[in-house]
């Protein structure tokens, strides 16, 4: 396994690269000049638009700034953010622990909120409760991040006032966002459960299982609920992966801080180094988590071998 | 999925013929599911109520101060006004035009494309489909808000923008289950005799392939629209989509954010017209799966 890891991790060292590429090319294709920005529109000479072209490597034709830009960032240095003139890794990380706080959250409501609905309904399928929790589900399904956000702040905070509307911080300030965000993945999460164990329930080794005698708590526990948990499992990995980089609604309905608003203000702004290292990073929390899922699958069901 | 019937027939009129037939039988299963029906009602009105906007909508969506500003529900403003003294069932309804249409267009981006990429991958195999699916995955891993924002600052704000940006961001998750699709139906007997009698590759592809991944992709597209729809609005809220004065519901619960304390209708009407809408097209989606994937049919016994 741990060879298997290894190879995993080199082979995506190509997928890494596609997208520093990308990442470089892609923030260089929005119009504008990024030393406008830097000065904020203010009138400056073109004395200083020249120092400042230079200070940020932005002087250089693109093909030696992406050069320079692969050779950094290999040893890990990406730069200066061009809005707050600090290296960008700094500015990103001390982001991060919001949106880890609000991905953990949301993941956490979803599994709660997804796994008792969906296993709820797939137990009792074709009965009135599987049909009232499955529509419960395409409600979530069908709900938009930003408006669920907005209904719970309007039901909390205006009417019932029971928590602070903004900037509510530590463990209270993250209730709401997680529910927010997490409502969509739970109504996922539910749906997925509930056909997986409708699947699994038909299968030869269930009746095998239900044959000699077991009980069907062991039936379900013992036999059903680990081949279940496979996509399950996938999901959830896509999923968190998803929190990463799309929290950014979340965070402007709550006026949060964290990792998915900083990049839309950084592609708004231009701030390339920033827009960057924000890719790089979230694409590669999806593939690390993807391989982390793909090692889970191996303990869930040992028939998987990995060679 | 490998349901035996779909694809007996060599020939590709015949595979057409019987996608039809299927069809129509698949509409008349739906039109017994409550659920479809209720579904197709919704929609139906919705898109009705979309057509005849001018016709049915009380006021002029444009026009400012046809009544008090921020004016709660009424009589004569039923969904209350804006801060412009605009009347909100008014721009509600003209915003079902923009969200239709734009929700459509881009799964039918995402569709066009993805289908292409996946069969032309799953088809060849070998160098060709490792290549193209490490760029899907790639393509994947990028937050897919931050890239369709990344290719609305490119282009420039609009609505016209921001069908191709959520159309494109659609793209790869078609373009994967396409390739899975095309990968089992390539083994079939009657693709190799199709090579064997002297077909193009494109041939096969449009008159073979396609044909048999058609039921997954109507799938696939239906639940492309709903969330192109919620995508769209997403984009319109971040301020990157439709842009003032437009009639357009994302943009009108960015407007309502700021008024949440004072005018709760501006928020919650055109957000439930969103959800409701989004809800519908889901419902249609999860029906056709049960009608056209064999996979989803109940496999007790």
């Amino acid at each position: 396994m741990l060879k298997y890891t290894f190879r995993r991790i080199l082979g995506s060292l190509p997928v890494f690269f596609i997208v520093l590429t990308l990442a470089f090319a892609v923030i260089r294709l929005v119009p504008g000049d990024p030393v406008r920005n830097i000065v904020g529109g203010q009138p400056v000479s073109s004395q200083v638009m020249e120092n400042l072209r230079k200070y940020f490597d932005l002087d250089k034709p693109a093909i030696v700034q992406y050069f320079n830009f692969i050779r950094k960032a290999v040893v890990g240095d990406f730069g200066v953010s061009y809005r707050s003139r600090q290296p960008v890794t700094r500015v990103f990380f001390e982001q991060l622990p919001a949106t880890l706080q609000l991905a953990a959250g949301g993941i956490l409501v979803s599994i709660l909120i997804g796994g008792t609905l969906g296993i709820l309904a797939g137990l009792f399928p074709d009965t009135w409760l599987d049909t009232i929790l499955m529509f419960i589900a395409l409600m979530g399904v069908s709900m938009p991040t930003f408006y669920s956000g907005m209904l719970l702040i309007l039901i909390f905070c205006v009417t019932l006032k029971l928590l602070p509307v903004i900037g509510g911080s530590g463990l209270i300030g993250v209730i709401l966002p997680s529910i927010s965000s997490g409502l969509w993945s739970a109504g996922n999460l539910a749906r997925l459960i509930r056909s997986a164990i409708l699947e699994v329930m038909s299968e030869d080794y269930i009746r095998t299982a239900r044959a000699k005698g077991l009980r069907e708590r062991a039936v379900v526990l013992r036999h059903a609920a680990r081949n279940a948990l496979i996509p399950v499992v996938t999901l959830m990995g896509l999923h968190l992966a998803l929190f990463f980089g799309g929290a950014a609604i979340t965070e402007t309905v709550f006026a949060r801080q964290g990792v998915g608003r900083l990049l839309v203000d950084s592609v708004l702004e231009k701030d390339y180094p920033m827009v960057q290292f924000g890719i790089l990073f979230t694409t590669s929390a999806y593939v690390v988590i993807n391989l982390f899922v793909d090692l889970l699958y191996g303990m869930i069901d040992p028939r998987i071998r990995y060679e | 999925m490998n349901s035996a019937g779909m694809y007996r027939t060599p020939d590709g009129r015949n595979t057409l013929l019987r996608f039809a037939r299927s069809i129509w039988q698949g509409y008349r299963r739906i039109s017994q599911s409550p659920g479809a029906a209720v579904s197709l009602i919704l929609l139906a009105i919705l898109v009705t109520i979309a057509i005849l906007a001018p016709y049915v909508t009380p006021y002029d969506p444009y026009a400012t101060y046809v009544g008090p500003r921020l004016a709660p529900p009424s009589r004569a403003f039923l969904f209350g006004t804006d801060l412009l003294g605009r009347d909100l069932l008014s721009r509600i309804i003209y915003g079902s035009r923009l969200s239709l249409v734009v929700g459509v267009l881009s799964a039918l981006v995402s569709l066009i494309f993805g289908v292409l990429l996946g069969t032309i991958s799953g088809y060849f195999g070998g160098l060709i489909d490792s290549l193209l699916m490490k760029i899907v995955d790639v393509w994947l891993g990028f937050p897919p808000l931050i890239f369709a924002l990344a290719i609305v600052t490119i282009l420039g704000k609009g609505v016209n923008n921001v069908v191709l940006a959520v159309g494109i961001s659609g793209i790869p998750r078609l373009a994967r289950v396409v390739r899975a699709q095309a990968l089992s139906v390539r083994e079939v007997p009657f693709i190799e005799a199709a090579r064997a009698i002297g077909a193009s590759p494109w041939r096969i592809m449009l008159v073979h392939l396609v044909p048999n991944v058609i039921p997954t992709v109507i799938i696939l597209s239906t639940l492309q629209i709903a969330s192109a729809i919620i995508s769209a609005s997403s984009l319109s809220f971040l301020g990157m989509g439709a842009q003032p004065p437009t009639a357009e519901w994302g943009l009108m619960l960015q407007e309502g954010r700021a008024y949440m304390r004072h005018a709760w209708w501006m928020t919650v009407f055109p957000g439930m017209a969103l959800f409701l809408t989004v809800m519908a097209v889901n419902l249609l989606g999860d029906r056709l799966r049960e009608l056209l994937d064999p996979r989803f049919s109940r496999r007790r016994q």
